[in-house]
């Protein structure tokens, strides 16, 4: 259980007006006509851990949810690229969320260093990721790499001083070709059933308490999520938090035990009302990592 | 152990005569079930490198398979998953073989010189040399492949 209820979404709402209407496609619908909800339940997270079996949903240190629901977005989209749509790519492991939040706060704003107090928005971090790219745990980044957890010093010092100049061009290598609006229910449960995450920014609050993996609402939170399932037999959204495994009550035992507590279940009617706050995005074509092969697999032992 | 072997080679000298001996050293070469058709062409030239093979190697070389092919099968009965891509398993793969056929077995590298290539066409013929993830159906074709290679050591096709 999360002892600290962090948020930081900032609302900007004529921000990510003049954001979306920058974009070729602005909107999900516009971006992708022919998609539509499959029918069937989809679950994303699955991709997630065939990809990278030890996840687990940590907590955000500081207001720094933006980058974490973007970051998760973005492993997400990763692994569905790989597994779902075959592409030639291997993954690269989990996203720096500092590196989003930060990228959000300065590049995507076009400053050099942000001292506001914590916090962003949804489409500084859509602009971010598409235009700026993001960095990851576990690569060596020129003698420098990162390690899991990041501290809340070190997100407090990105989202001050954005990315490191010297590593700016190795976050470039993986942007994601297109960020889309995403302002209804309808829209979210087709993006998701075709496979695309969608990281969601909202004042909606719920309780802490789940009753079979059901969030009910309550309350306001300046908060942003990550979308990465729907359901049909009662139709909603599986919303992934940034609190570590936060929610009491019990879960939807047919989601992965990582996932059980850490997220739930939104009905659609409450998904499509925070959707319509209109700072949600969903992501496509994640410039990942270059596939590589193994030289042998008994090592010369023969 | 080998006292053991030894006295009771002397014995049965004693008391058949030297072609008794033969039976000695028999090794109960283990029963598989042939695998796919698919599977039996991908581990064919393995089947031929090994056909000059003593029983001993032979039984060693099945084992082997055999029991890397239930470690990681049971990888998929568990929540927490040991080998999440091919490069892990490469890694089980190497060690395992370098444990039981190169010091338990005390196997050289060359000795079969037609083993190390046919065993490694047959794994990229199945599974590709690339590093991806391990999908359930990917761990399956690893552990169907690895019992096609037992079943290839025990000589059966022959």
């Amino acid at each position: 259980m999360s002892d600290a209820m962090l948020f930081g979404w900032q609302s900007d709402p004529a921000g990510s007006r003049e954001f979306v209407a920058s974009l070729p496609n602005p909107t999900f619908t516009q971006a992708a006509p022919g998609l539509e909800a499959s029918g069937q339940d989809v679950f994303l997270g699955d991709y997630l851990l065939q990809c990278m079996p030890s996840w687990t949903r940590l907590s955000q240190p500081i207001g720094s949810c933006v980058g974490w629901g973007t970051a998760l977005s973005i492993d997400i989209l990763a692994s569905v690229e790989i597994l779902k749509r075959g592409e030639p790519e291997r993954f690269g492991g989990r996203t720096l969320e500092a590196s989003v939040y930060g990228l959000s706060r300065t590049a995507a704003r076009g400053v050099e260093t942000n001292r506001g107090g914590d916090g962003s928005t949804g489409f500084h971090a859509a602009k971010a990721i598409r235009d700026f790219g993001c960095l990851h745990y576990g690569v060596d980044y020129d003698g420098k790499t990162y390690t899991a957890p990041s501290s809340g010093i070190s997100e407090r010092t990105f989202g001050r001083e954005g990315v490191p100049a010297q590593l700016m061009h190795f976050a470039k290598a993986h942007t994601c070709r297109e960020v889309t609006l995403v302002q209804s229910w309808p829209e979210y449960a087709a993006a998701i059933s075709n496979g695309y995450p969608v990281f969601i920014c909202s004042d909606r609050g719920f309780n802490m308490t789940m009753k079979e993996g059901w969030l009910s609402p309550s309350g306001s939170w300046s908060h942003c999520m990550m979308g990465a399932g729907v359901r049909m037999d009662k139709p909603g959204g599986f919303i992934e938090n940034s609190w570590g495994d936060c929610y009491k009550g019990t879960v939807d035992p047919r989601l992965p035990v990582q996932f059980q507590r850490s997220g739930g279940w939104v009905d659609a009617q409450v998904l499509d009302k925070m959707l319509a706050q209109g700072d949600s995005y969903a992501i496509a074509g994640f410039n990942g990592f270059q596939q590589t092969n193994m030289d042998s697999w008994t090592g010369g032992i023969l | 152990m080998m006292r053991n072997a030894a006295a009771t080679g002397l014995l049965l000298v004693a008391a058949f005569g030297v072609t008794a001996l033969r039976y000695v050293p028999a090794v109960a070469l283990p029963t598989l079930a042939p695998p796919s058709k698919e599977m039996q062409q991908a581990v064919k030239n393995i089947a031929n490198a090994l056909r000059g093979c003593n029983a001993v190697d032979r039984m060693l070389w099945s084992q082997i398979w055999s029991k890397v092919a239930a470690a990681v099968d049971a990888d998929n009965t568990d929540t927490q998953v040991v080998w999440g891509d091919t490069e892990k398993l490469k890694v089980f793969t190497s060690t395992a073989l370098r444990i039981g056929w190169r010091r338990i077995g005390g196997n050289k590298p060359g000795k079969y010189p037609e083993l190390q290539p046919a065993v490694e066409a047959a794994f990229a013929a199945i599974l590709t040399t690339k590093v991806q993830p391990v999908t359930k159906e990917l761990r399956q074709s690893y552990c169907d492949l690895c019992q096609a290679i037992a079943w290839a050591g025990i000589g059966r096709d022959q």
